[in-house]
């Protein structure tokens, strides 16, 4: 039975405790506070932002002055012809990008695996992971240089098939989907591939071994020994990966963008960028980041969800 | 172990090692092309786009580079702020991890959600800026230095390794009367070369590859990076055109424009390629590390 002198008593020698662990953890305290200051001035401090997605935002006047619209911002974004069809774009380029970038690393460490011969192998690999080190802005200019109206591959065109006019592949935005992606996973294949070989060389080659007596066949191998043995960080992979499927990526839509498509090949993040930052629309551009960013939440929120029902862990590791 | 017996498995294995030679082919070939073309003369490059080696040898084009005013400024803001951003940021990682590592720590499971929930939710670009602007950051050269710090990334790999450090050796310390600070510098950070170091290298290259820190926040010329300077140069065709009539080329040996030595081209192959060999130089030892580090994190990053 707890008299109220007594739990007083407690309460009071809990505090007490507290405060002598806190003069005891003051170092620890000191340590963690450089990391904690930089999260909440630079990740927290722009939440209160978010409030201007409501507001007609002026820079002059500041949170504090500017007037009070409800909810028009979101109306006029969904009411804007170019940011549905912008939406529209990104969901395209982040599907594509989230099936391909699923499907081509794992055939290129099937086939990677295959090589016998091991400095061959040693070599493709190390070249394979060059790109992913590159920034965007140099991937552009390789991109650039090879599709320029008189680079390399306008060149073998000409020669091999006698195009007479050089194809302006920067001129139509028609093509703008294919060498956007076809450079993505020219840029993380390799690197993308990495945890799929781990995986490749953590299986016993004793199973193989003991298939082989038997009598299997190269292709019953694969399916029977190797493809289950990737199965567990295929669906680690398949599933963090759909965290990111609301996002068109800035890096390389902007990078590889010109003046000439630009309004027909934005995605979200691009077309924000212009409107919010270039154009100074800084209402439109907080209400259309408040969806994307909403989206984006959403389908984090889902993976990890899903990721601690399926693999009992969620997306951080932390233990 | 693998031994291929019958005949399509012979093809398809045929197949495989053509396809990979192709694949390193397409991996190499551009940075090929574009180091050929930045040692050849702009006309010949125009006369042959697709080598990968320089047929009319020549340096003007580096010169032309190295004429152009903001490059050797730009150069210098992207090694120092490569070099201090890192610093900054393995010193405030190291730090953090290292507490977290403490079970005892009487915040852990607050600065635990306080890290974790802006990999979940983000304010977006706008916001963002604005807070930038009022904080005093817009054009200034800590812009590069401070954001970020932290990366959430780096804390959980950094923190994952540190916990693996036995105990014991740091409970003898304690015994001998070294405190936090001393067993930190002392005995964790010593521990901790391998993942500090695979990690500083990341953080390298990725303050050394940022172009976005400029184009968002920064408009004052002698605080741009090379990235963003070659972002710039590579986009915008103008640019380039404006460069090659400046003053600058007009004193400089007017033969060598006239005679097109060097052309837009081949000084943006130049610019790429003084952009691109630093990372060049340290791939060897991030491929050294980098296996390790993803299966260290095992965290999508």
């Amino acid at each position: 039975m707890d008299t109220p002198i007594k739990r007083n008593a407690a309460e009071k020698s809990h505090r007490g405790s507290f405060r002598r662990k806190l003069a005891k953890q003051r170092s620890l305290c000191i340590a963690i506070l450089p990391a904690l200051v930089i999260v909440i001035i630079f990740s927290y401090f722009p939440m209160y932002g978010i409030i201007a997605a409501f507001q007609n935002f002026k820079i002059t006047k500041g949170y504090a002055g500017s007037e009070w619209v409800g909810l028009k911002n979101f109306t006029d974004i969904f009411r804007n012809r170019d940011f549905v069809r912008v939406f529209g774009y990104t969901m395209q380029i982040s599907v594509t990008r989230y099936i391909l970038g699923l499907a081509i690393p794992v055939a290129f460490a099937l086939m990677l695996n295959e090589l016998m011969n091991k400095p061959f192998k040693r070599i493709v690999q190390t070249m394979s992971y060059l790109p992913h080190f590159f920034s965007w802005v140099i991937v552009a200019g390789f991109v650039y240089r090879f599709l320029d109206p008189d680079g390399a591959l306008n060149g073998l065109l000409k020669s091999l098939f006698n195009v007479k006019r050089p194809v302006q592949f920067f001129g139509n935005a028609g093509y703008f989907y294919p060498i956007l992606i076809i450079s993505e996973i020219w840029k993380s294949t390799g690197f993308s591939a990495i945890i799929y070989l781990a995986a490749l060389s953590g299986i016993d080659p004793t199973l193989y071994e003991a298939a082989g007596i038997d009598g299997a066949s190269k292709m019953r191998k694969i399916i029977h020994i190797t493809l289950p043995g990737i199965m567990p960080t295929f669906i680690t992979i398949v599933i963090l990966n759909a965290g990111s499927l609301a996002t068109g990526g800035f890096d390389s839509v902007f990078n590889l963008q010109n003046r000439l498509i630009r309004s027909d090949t934005n995605v979200l993040e691009t077309y924000i960028y212009q409107m919010g930052l270039a154009n100074m629309k800084y209402s439109f551009g907080v209400a259309a980041g408040l969806f994307q960013g909403l989206l984006a939440s959403f389908f984090l929120l889902s993976t990890n969800f899903l990721s601690q029902r399926v693999l009992g862990k969620g997306i951080f590791k932390y233990d | 172990m693998k031994v291929y017996r019958s005949k399509t498995e012979k093809i398809v294995y045929v197949f495989i090692i053509i396809f990979m030679v192709l694949y390193g082919i397409t991996m190499v070939y551009p940075l090929l092309n574009a180091a050929a073309i930045s040692f050849n003369t702009g006309a010949n490059t125009t006369a042959n786009p697709g080598i990968i080696f320089p047929k009319e040898f020549t340096l003007e084009n580096y010169r032309a580079a190295f004429k152009y005013p903001d490059l050797v400024p730009a150069f210098m803001i992207s090694v120092s702020r490569t070099i201090l951003g890192t610093l900054f940021s393995m010193t405030v990682i190291t730090m953090s991890a290292y507490v977290m590592t403490k079970k005892e720590f009487i915040f852990k499971n607050i600065v635990l959600v306080i890290f974790m929930v802006p990999m979940f939710i983000s304010a977006g670009m706008i916001p963002t800026y604005i807070n930038m602007k009022n904080l005093g950051l817009l054009n200034n050269y800590l812009i590069y230095i401070i954001p970020g710090g932290f990366s959430f990334y780096n804390f959980l790999i950094m923190r994952s390794y540190m916990v693996g450090i036995p105990s014991e050796i740091e409970e003898s310390a304690r015994m001998d009367g070294a405190g936090f600070w001393r067993v930190l510098i002392r005995i964790i950070v010593p521990m901790s070369v391998p993942v500090i170091a695979a990690l500083s290298l990341f953080s390298a290259v990725g303050h050394w590859n940022d172009y976005y820190t400029t184009l968002i926040y920064v408009s004052n010329r002698n605080l741009y990076t090379l990235q963003f300077l070659l972002q710039r140069l590579l986009r915008e065709i103008q640019q380039v055109t404006d460069l090659l009539n400046s003053q600058v080329y007009q004193q400089l040996d007017q033969s060598v424009v006239t005679r097109r030595t060097i052309t837009p081209t081949s000084v943006r192959m130049a610019i790429l390629m003084i952009t691109t060999v630093p990372i060049l130089i340290v791939y060897p030892f991030l491929q050294k590390y980098f296996a390790a580090g993803v299966t260290l994190g095992a965290v999508k990053g």
